[in-house]
């Protein structure tokens, strides 16, 4: 009994096992003659393990001639410091012909004392997913959304059939997520958060597709192809440190994990747009690329950056964009770079710079990089720089021209919120500082120089949502703003409309760019919730308010039209002959929910007036009860009119006043 | 949302600017040529319906008046406050001819079918239970009351008679509604069909239905003699007060944040709106601005020829329609 209740405290007692942990055994190596075994040994030391931490044994076993045997073991002083190593040189290439294969001695055991007898693996059986397009086929080409309301409790998906959303079959759930909803990047899956991991749903009847193990995931992120999915959790334990995981979404197995080292922000990997490659920075040191589906880095190493700070890929093509902050030697500098071939496409030195961020223009056209720059800078007592007067810069890349010609603007205002217009060639963004009055301002880039198309002035406005076909955007005032939207025409800088949704959250562009949802979410305000839907110009066309306590509203995203740019050219010269066919459809379907409107209201009519009738009924029933309790007959607002008075009430309509100098003489 | 546009006409609201607090009443007699108003501050307010012009005030209360109920033959007024008494009124001469003290604020009042009898109903606090009481009128000094019932559980929001005054309709702050028999002690009926409390209930103008208000943002119409739910109307804001007109198939609802989560959105301008449903067809067709808080009670003149607001402003709107409101239809 006694053993029992120090069971807590036995579980932390030293175990043999443990001392395992920090030993790897490095094999792949050269079988070299006992002459070089000691080079051989320095070697791997200073490339490989010393920068991991301190190596309190190395060994590298040798046959009886004293010959190296391909292999070598070591351990760390720490379980971490082994755990480091085993992450960066594992797969890293020695010379042309060895490659390092690095496992943990605890590993070796394992599979030391595996099954002789080797067992083929069970065949899973055949899940037919059904068709996980089956949204995109629907007769009007409606679009679907996902709501999450009554607070965060039940979660829904609709079909968008404009001024009538109707919820799509078994697609009400209750506690369907325990926290938000997530859509795939092309629309395919829903993915839900659960205390053990993430969930995907899709096809018809969104049936559960996939489980990804991982406890408590805070924030989850896919690649563009849908193919790989990231998770993130605080929670790391000792037999699982690693915060950071990446899965196949087709087999739900998880192809690699991440430790997370520094504060950073999400995603901490980024995806190039096929999903082929995924980066981080290590800031200061390093970028490191990896290849899928191998999920090792490309070329077997990191590419070694001096002070590299971020890194943000074009979002069409396989170009990498980084920056390197300036140096008391050095100045700063964005660098493109192709993968896999790391041909560095275009460069631009950077003078006195604070900081910089990037922006891709969606379709991979430019690449705008913010640069804050300083006047003068001063170091304080712990050696932080503090940057004084700062004003911007915004470099354009054009990325589609000969040699990727860069150009400049300068803005001396405080500056946020850039965006660039989707299939266009203009960007906006918010100058000024609240207290003076903020401006939206619109630039152009034209073929030859970088236009400033229009300034709003006196504009309360922290949200610029651009439709996602370009042409139209909403300047919004969003939360702590009074909810004001405006609505911009770009193509002529018309306002279309200003309309308010007092108190609202979020708001979001449908994936056609025909509709604008604007959404007071519970999670911020506690009344009022509801979305309100615009169409493109502005007018509002209905509420979403008959749902209790909306948290989230998500459209479902598209994937990219099949159809080619001359294609799109075609139906857009031949509009007329298609908008006729719609608009015949259109009226049809208009009569028919009229009609299907007049038919419930005459039901409901119907019903309303037997329910009446039997109340009519008991009330004439009580009549003569009514006269006994008070003498006369009040059963009419005029059934007593015997007793009525009839008075006459005088108002005066117009008072003046005449002012008298004199009386007037009275004859005596 | 077209119906809207029609009804956005200038309806000219005569403004009544008598309290200082905010207005927890308003109450029509049955001729409609007067309006009651009551407040947080201890001064009721009686008023021509016809140009807005004050009679009087009715002086005696010492703390905010909760409740006012005019009697059938508009010769009374009966006053419930929350410095433990109510009063009886002689309405033309304002005299104040009987009161009686409770152990507890009175949150309810209001004269039985016959106007013979008084009921009103108490809050629950220290010590004392929610209480029913019921006075004989005509007695004069009321006295005791001629019987009482503690309700146990959850305290009653809003009171009124039912038909023929065989009961009473209660309905209570965890969203219960209740057929009370006070002289037999015996609760009658219970339907639980809100999921908050009832903030206000107000009969028909036949009184074989009523409408409750609640705050759990919907108003319903039920059946006095079964409690039965025919219609919900539902919208985004707890519902503090609700009418039937006795005209046409509309309700009207009054509500807006309570007062403890107004935050910054507050100072919106008269962004609490008197809203319009269809009776039938449970949808919302109109919403008049105008008030700056809450709107804390409604009301249709008994003819249904216009409606009065009374909100957390201390304002009291006492509008008109315009013609097109008696002739606007639904498709």
């Amino acid at each position: 009994a006694r053993l029992e209740l120090l069971g807590d405290i036995l579980a932390e007692k030293p175990q043999e096992k443990k001392a395992i942990n920090n030993a790897l055994v490095l094999s792949g190596l050269p079988i070299v003659d006992s002459a070089r075994i000691e080079r051989l040994q320095v070697f791997i030391r200073d490339k490989f393990l010393d920068k991991h931490g301190e190596v309190v044994k190395f060994s590298m076993p040798t046959d009886e001639n004293g010959n190296s045997l391909g292999f070598a073991l070591c351990c760390f002083q720490t379980d971490q410091q082994a755990l480091d190593a085993l992450t960066d040189i594992q797969g890293a290439s020695l010379d042309k012909m060895h490659t390092l294969n690095v496992f943990k001695f605890s590993d070796f055991n394992r599979l030391a004392d595996a099954d002789d007898e080797w067992k083929p693996p069970e065949k899973a059986p055949f899940v037919d997913r059904g068709d996980l397009r089956s949204w995109l086929r629907e007769d009007r080409c409606h679009d679907q959304f996902g709501v999450l309301h009554t607070a965060g409790s039940v979660a829904t998906i609709y079909w968008h059939w404009p001024g009538d959303p109707q919820p799509v079959d078994s697609a009400t759930r209750n506690n369907w997520t325990e926290s938000r909803l997530h859509w795939s990047p092309l629309g395919t899956y829903l993915a839900t958060y659960h205390t053990k991991g993430i969930a995907l749903w899709g096809g018809e009847k969104f049936e559960q597709i996939n489980r990804f193990q991982h406890k408590n995931v805070q924030i989850i992120d896919f690649s563009p192809c849908e193919r790989y999915l990231v998770t993130f959790s605080p929670s790391v334990t000792k037999e699982d440190p690693h915060a950071i995981k990446m899965f196949e979404v087709d087999t739900g197995k998880m192809k690699r994990s991440f430790l997370h080292e520094q504060a950073a922000k999400w995603p901490v990997f980024k995806w190039s747009h096929k999903g082929e490659f995924f980066a981080r920075v290590q800031t200061g040191k390093a970028l490191q690329v990896f290849e899928t589906p191998s999920f090792s880095l490309l070329d077997k190493k990191s590419i070694s950056v001096q002070d590299v700070q971020d890194l943000s890929w074009s979002p069409t093509d396989n170009i990498l964009a980084y920056w390197i902050a300036e140096t008391d030697n050095q100045p700063a500098r964005v660098i493109l770079m192709t993968m896999p071939e790391k041909r560095e496409v275009a460069t631009k030195m950077l003078f006195n710079v604070a900081d910089c961020r990037m922006h891709w223009h969606p379709q991979g056209n430019y690449l705008c990089v913010r640069v804050n720059r300083y006047t003068k800078k001063k170091l304080d007592a712990d050696n932080t720089p503090k940057y004084i007067n700062i004003y911007t810069n915004f470099e354009v890349f054009r990325m589609r021209e000969k040699n990727i010609p860069v150009e400049k603007i300068e803005v001396t205002d405080a500056v946020s919120c850039f965006t660039w217009e989707p299939h266009g060639s203009k960007f906006a963004m918010v100058q000024g500082i609240a207290s003076k009055g903020l401006s939206v301002v619109f630039y152009q880039v034209n073929a030859h120089d970088i236009e400033k198309v229009k300034v709003l002035e006196k504009r309360n406005v922290n949200t610029i949502s651009w439709s996602p076909i370009g042409q139209h955007v909403v300047l919004a005032g969003l939360r702590s703003a009074n909810g004001g939207l405006e609505f911009i025409d770009t193509s002529d800088m018309k306002t279309t409309a200003n309309q308010e949704h007092f108190g609202a959250t979020d708001i979001e562009w449908d994936p056609t760019g025909r509709y604008v949802v604007t959404t007071v979410s519970f999670w911020h305000v506690k009344v009022d919730n509801a979305s309100h839907v615009y169409s493109s110009h502005g007018t509002l066309l209905y509420k979403l308010n008959k749902l209790e306590r909306i948290c989230q509203f998500a459209w479902r995203p598209r994937p990219p039209t099949l159809l080619s740019d001359e294609q799109i050219k075609n139906i857009k010269k031949n509009m007329k002959t298609y908008s006729r066919r719609f608009e015949k459809e259109d009226l049809q379907s208009s009569t028919r929910a009229s009609k299907e409107l007049l038919e419930k209201r005459a039901r409901l009519k119907t019903e309303y007036e037997k329910w009446r009738a039997k109340l009519l009924e008991k009330f004439r029933g009580e009549k003569q009860k009514r006269l006994e309790l008070r003498g006369v007959d009040t059963d009419e607002l005029d059934s007593n009119a015997q007793d009525f008075v009839e008075e006459t009430l005088e108002f005066p309509i117009k008072v003046e006043r005449i002012r008298i100098d004199k009386l007037p003489q009275v004859a005596e | 949302f077209s119906q809207l546009s029609q009804l956005n006409q200038i309806m000219k609201p005569i403004c009544l600017l008598g309290h200082m607090r905010s207005i927890t009443q308003v109450r029509f007699n049955r001729d409609g040529d007067l309006i009651f108003t009551c407040a947080k501050d201890p001064h009721p307010s009686i008023w021509f319906a016809l140009n807005g012009e004050r009679l009087g005030s009715l002086v005696g209360h010492n703390g905010a008046v909760w409740c006012v109920d005019c009697r059938w033959d508009s010769e009374k007024v009966l006053t419930g406050s929350a410095d433990n008494s109510a009063k009886l009124w002689d309405t033309e001469t304002g005299k104040c001819v009987l009161s009686v003290d409770t152990n507890s604020a009175v949150r309810s009042c209001g004269f039985d079918f016959a106007g013979t009898s008084a009921m009103l109903t108490t809050d629950k606090t220290m010590g004392y239970k929610c209480t029913i009481l019921l006075y004989d009128i005509r007695q004069d000094p009321a006295g005791q009351p001629a019987c009482q019932m503690l309700v146990p559980e959850s305290k009653i929001t809003s009171a009124v008679w039912g038909p023929l005054s065989r009961f009473l309709i209660t309905g209570h702050e965890n969203g219960d509604l209740c057929q009370m028999d006070v002289r037999a002690q015996k609760v009658i009926r219970t339907e639980k069909h809100h999921k908050g409390a009832i903030n206000d209930i107000r009969m028909y103008k036949d009184g074989t239905m009523f409408v409750t208000a609640s705050k759990d943002h919907t108003a319903r119409l039920i059946d006095s003699y079964e409690l039965q739910l025919f219609k919900t109307y539902k919208t985004e804001r707890p519902v503090n007060s609700a009418d039937i007109s006795p005209l046409r198939p509309h309700v009207l609802l009054g509500g807006g944040q309570e007062a403890q989560d107004v935050t910054t959105s507050g100072a919106h301008v008269g962004k609490f709106d008197a809203k319009f449903f269809h009776t039938v067809y449970e949808e919302e067709f109109a919403r008049v601005k105008g008030h700056f808080g809450p709107i804390n009670s409604v009301g249709f003149t008994p003819d249904g020829r216009g409606f009065v607001t009374g909100g957390e402003d201390g304002f009291v709107r006492l509008h008109s329609f315009d013609n097109d409101y008696f002739d606007f239809e639904f498709e």
